[in-house]
């Protein structure tokens, strides 16, 4: 199979997975209270007349399932809904628009430390397994995992900006600062497309406690998967063959092992991805980072049902994309495996 | 044949396990020589893919480690060479094959790249030059098309292709010495004869010695010029091929011959099988490795070791029922 014709076909198996979270996403937020009630606030008190008016305009007071097919027709035309009161009841797809990009902006930086500090000391974990490095490597990943976000983005925020103020206390950029042209959303990188470098270092320095925090337990993670992938390899009959053939040690672990052992890390890094998007919540409310994260939690706190499902339907598609790019990946990092 | 390539003296290495220190290698000697190839027969578990990872130092610690010996080739100690010096000799002057072929090569690289890269690293060739020298081993290890197979990867081919392409890797940079290491185990029978013809061929194309580790008996007659018999941590006899069907002489390898039904047995009592199991090697039997198992033990065969005596030209035997011959 071309890799055009699989793409194609992986895009297309989105859509039963999409309709379905919308399924699942529409009677679970549908449960939490009156959205009628929700949008007129406070007012609602004496007010039966226009509550009862907002109901019949968005066919409230039909039953459920049918109200699932007038919100899956307008899925359809890629109409999300409007958003709740405080968005201002602008449509959910400008919303999103909006957030989207500053929580992938964290995702991304935060994925960069997982890759670029986990997968080195999984490596250093493995190949001095059992020895000091590797007990300190160990115990940090265990750290790691087990911490609460919330937590560690307090304490984060306690030392480095407040005790020391080496990063900023919150928000994506000082007021005095402009953002950047609008390319991506996403500051850092719309700095440097603008060569605005000034800019790009302000920026950057907003998002490195929040992205660290958000990224942490994925750095966690993918430092056990690689240390336990790469142990798992240099058992393998093929490594004895590349110490055979008087390779050094640092070849036959960076050339040899590294190739083999980086499939399994790289699974559970686009899984894991996926999951940073949707750990975004807990992070940009402690950052206040006005991402989708945010977004979803005050789509909550309102009774915003368009806006909490747009948030998962958006959640879902990048979820199900970042899986498509590692089995993507997968083909050139293991040749043994073929489309299909 | 009298010059010596490479002289194994008291070698002695050891597994720390959980359980207890694996005695695996009991003080073994061994000298090969230069052209010969010489074999090593024994059961699963005595220690003849020990001898040969011991060879080429690639004993990992944990657990394994070289405790005793000298390991002498080219006028120095292996054992004491330094890494570096070490990796210089692998893969050059004495290089290794494995049982395996199916997962001895790297999954994720070429044959063709496999190949150059131990010709770019012992020859210091570019990358180009390598590749051709890596097609012309294949050609030269009777592999057909063996540019489509440079470019093919591990699992695109068949066992003894691979197995093949190993041979191809291994004599690459012209060694002095490979070892082989059940080559062919993983085989099927057809295949087997073929890759054993192609190793006949190279005692005279390339003038290097073979170590043929086999648990087959049928192969070492067929391959061998010597056969080292190993018993649990020993070499137990030693001897040129046809002399040990003639008259082998420990009591192990006559147990080990006549468990072979086809060979001419008038040295058996009609016993096929040796009586007890291989010993364990965490608490090996004291003296005579084979005592409790032997038919003819004597006293002090499970007090002391057994030196080495000599039964015929180029024939030694390590038991106290030959006392009466030479010293080796
Ligand atoms: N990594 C290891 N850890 C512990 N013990 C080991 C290890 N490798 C080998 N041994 C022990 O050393 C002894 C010799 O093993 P070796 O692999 O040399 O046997 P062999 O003669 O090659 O057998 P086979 O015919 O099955 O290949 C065995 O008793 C084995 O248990
Ligand atoms: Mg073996």
């Amino acid at each position: 199979m071309k890799l055009r014709d699989y793409i194609i076909r992986r895009i297309l198996l989105l859509i039963p997975v999409l309709i379905g979270i919308s399924f699942i996403t529409f009677f679970l937020s549908h449960m939490i209270g009156d959205p009628a009630a929700a949008w007129l606030g406070e007012k609602t008190i004496g007010q039966e007349e226009a509550v009862k008016a907002i109901r019949a305009a968005h066919h409230l007071d039909d039953p459920l399932p049918i109200q699932y097919f007038y919100y899956l027709n307008d899925l359809a035309h890629f109409d999300l809904g409007r958003t709740g009161r405080n968005e201002g009841g602008r449509p959910v797809i400008e919303a999103l628009k909006d957030y989207f990009p500053a929580t992938l902006e964290l995702a991304i930086l935060g994925m960069g430390f997982a890759i670029i500090i986990g997968i080195p000391l999984g490596i250093l974990s493995a190949v001095f397994k059992d020895k000091v490095p590797d007990h300190i490597v160990r115990v940090l990943a265990l750290v790691g995992v087990s911490m609460p976000i919330f937590w560690l983005g307090l304490i984060l925020k306690y030392w480095f900006s407040f005790k020391f103020d080496i990063f900023p206390l919150d928000g994506r950029l000082p007021y005095t600062v402009l953002a950047p042209p609008k390319v991506t959303g996403m500051y850092t990188f719309d700095a440097l497309l603008a060569g605005q470098f000034d800019t790009f270092f302000v920026a950057l320095r907003h998002a490195i406690l929040p992205s660290f925090c958000l990224g942490l337990i994925t750095l966690a993670i993918l430092t056990r998967m690689m240390r336990s992938s790469m142990l798992e390899t240099l058992t393998q009959d093929f490594i004895r063959t590349a110490r055979a053939k008087g390779l050094s040690e640092r070849k036959v672990i960076l050339k040899h092992a590294l190739r083999n052992a980086l499939t399994p890390t790289t699974t559970v890094a686009g899984i894991a991805f996926g999951g940073l998007l949707s750990g975004a919540v807990m992070t940009e409310t402690i950052f206040a980072w006005p991402g989708i994260g945010r977004f979803s939690v005050k789509a909550i706190g309102s009774t915003d049902f368009a806006s909490i499902m747009g948030f998962a339907l958006l959640i879902v598609l990048f979820y199900v994309l970042s899986n498509l790019l590692v089995d993507i990946l997968y083909v050139y990092l293991d040749p043994r495996v073929k489309y299909g | 044949m009298a010059d010596v390539l490479l002289s194994i003296k008291g070698l002695k290495t050891n597994f720390y396990t959980y359980t207890g220190v694996v005695k695996a290698l009991d003080g073994i000697d061994l000298d090969i020589y230069k052209g010969e190839t010489i074999g090593l027969v024994g059961e699963t578990g005595c220690g003849k893919s020990v001898t040969a990872l011991s060879i080429i130092r690639l004993i990992q610690w944990p657990p394994g480690k070289i405790d005793e010996g000298s390991i002498t080739f080219d006028g120095k100690d292996l054992l004491k060479l330094p890494l570096r010096d070490m990796q210089k000799i692998r893969g050059n002057n004495i290089s290794m094959i494995f049982q395996e072929p199916m997962n001895a090569f790297n999954p994720v690289y070429t044959i063709g790249d496999q190949i150059a890269e131990v010709i770019m690293l012992h020859q210091k060739k570019k990358k180009k030059e390598a590749w051709q020298d890596a097609i012309e081993m294949l050609k030269f290890t009777g592999i057909p098309a063996p540019e489509r197979v440079a470019k093919s990867y591990p699992h695109e081919l068949s066992g003894g292709m691979l197995q093949r392409s190993m041979i191809a890797m291994a004599l690459s940079c012209k060694p002095k010495l490979l070892i082989a290491d059940e080559p062919t185990t993983a085989l099927d029978v057809t295949i087997e004869a073929q890759i054993l013809d192609l190793m006949k061929g190279l005692k005279t194309t390339t003038g290097a010695s073979i170590l043929l580790i086999t648990h087959d008996l049928g192969i070492i007659a067929e391959m061998c010029d010597r056969v080292g018999v190993m018993y649990a941590g020993n070499i137990v006899e030693l001897a040129d091929v046809g002399s040990i069907y003639k008259k082998p002489s420990h009591p192990y390898t006559v147990g080990l011959i006549c468990a072979i039904p086809t060979l001419d047995t008038k040295h058996c009592n009609r016993l096929a099988t040796i009586p007890g199991n291989v010993p364990n090697l965490i608490y090996p039997p004291p003296g005579c490795r084979f005592h409790p198992r032997c038919n003819k033990a004597m006293d002090r065969c499970s007090k002391e070791k057994p030196g080495w005596y000599k039964v015929g030209e180029g024939h030694y035997v390590s038991c106290f029922l030959y006392e009466g011959g030479d010293k080796k």
